[in-house]
């Protein structure tokens, strides 16, 4: 149950921006990417950001959009890439080899929306 | 209202103190092994025995992370290597900024090996790097054959997998067949190692990979060949 951690730093890297871009800037939408293939679960991470921006003055309105990345992988030996056929199996379906990972482990903010005043958060 | 575009990874925090982490270790010079399991799998006790094993030739310290308690600290110390502990309160792993302080007020001077004993925990401390360049993770054969399916993450970043415990296999009704199955659809290029600490089971070809690791990964090689 780390998703707490993961809200936290989302929100603190989100919070930085609107700091960043003056006193009255704060946080209407932040976007990120989540992998498959991560430890994180989105319903669990989307409660623990709902919980915690209430305790951060910048992002307390603040809306989260998840990207989930489905797990794709292609062959060691290069005769198969795709999506795995059973579940995080990670064998090339074509000749059993390990297969490299290509998405699916990403955890990362892809972009966040600032409103650079409390009269455009207002009134959005 | 401005967009901006961010393309961090979330962990960055924790990426950026382990690099400096990892670049530390490999300025002393030293191996380091992050142990990873589930609660009771048998950690501590692997380590207990590896280090009656090694720590005569390797010189090696330890550092134990718990919700609480310096119970395992002092299990170690009791082998006659030197321990910290790290107490998280109530986070379920070990993260790399824990493990920079520590570093701060442990010395590990002359030390070779440096085996990090991660929280027990099969999901969350598979997605911290900690800088170390090598993961071992313990899994009693008791727990079944079906959890590589289910916490894949944690076998996938696994260099080895310990199967413990393989003295309590014929009362466990787990097939050890389907369970090294399971381990190798999600990890294909892990090490399977099946032991057991109280009959010394398997003991021999454990010691034997990992010294042989630990000499990898000091020459700069990496953790497995």
């Amino acid at each position: 149950m780390h998703e707490a951690g993961i809200a936290s730093s989302v929100l603190e890297i989100a919070s930085g921006l609107a700091v960043e871009r003056g006193p009255d800037a704060t946080v209407a939408v932040v976007r990120v990417r989540i992998g498959e293939f991560t430890g994180v679960a989105c319903e669990a991470f989307e409660f623990a950001f709902e919980s915690l921006r209430d305790d951060n003055s910048r992002c307390a309105a603040a809306r989260l959009e998840i990207e989930r990345i489905p797990l794709r992988g292609e062959c060691s030996l290069g005769c198969w890439s795709g999506a795995p056929t059973e579940p995080f199996d990670l064998r090339c379906p074509a000749c059993g080899a390990a297969v490299a990972i290509l998405s699916g482990r990403e955890l990362e903010v892809a972009s966040v929306d600032v409103n650079l005043n409390h009269a455009e958060s207002s009134c959005c | 209202m401005e967009q901006v575009a961010v393309e961090t990874r979330i962990l960055k925090k924790n990426d950026d103190y382990a690099r400096e982490n990892r670049e530390r270790f490999a300025q002393q010079n030293l191996a380091v092994v992050n142990f990873l399991s589930a609660p009771g799998a048998g950690k501590t006790t692997v380590l207990e025995r590896t280090l009656r094993d090694l720590s005569t030739r390797i010189r090696t310290a330890v550092i134990e992370g718990d919700l609480y308690t310096t119970l395992d600290r002092d299990r170690i110390a009791a082998v006659g290597v030197p321990a910290y502990q790290i107490t998280t309160g109530t986070c379920c792993h070990l993260d790399a900024k824990m493990i920079a302080k520590a570093l701060a007020e442990f010395p590990l001077n002359g030390i070779e090996l440096l085996c990090i004993e991660n929280v027990g925990n099969l999901v969350c401390p598979a997605e911290f790097d900690l800088g170390e360049q090598l993961r071992v993770m313990v899994y009693s054969v008791v727990e079944g054959a079906d959890k590589p399916r289910k916490y894949p993450l944690m076998f996938h970043q696994a260099h080895a997998v310990l199967l413990n415990k393989m003295d309590l296999l014929p009362y466990s009704g787990v097939s050890l067949q389907e369970l090294r199955e399971n381990v190798l659809a999600v990890s294909p290029d892990t090490v399977i190692l099946p032991v057991s600490c109280r009959t010394g089971e398997g003991w021999p070809a454990w010691t034997e990979w990992f010294t042989a690791a630990i000499a990898r990964v000091r020459s700069g090689a990496p953790a497995c060949v």
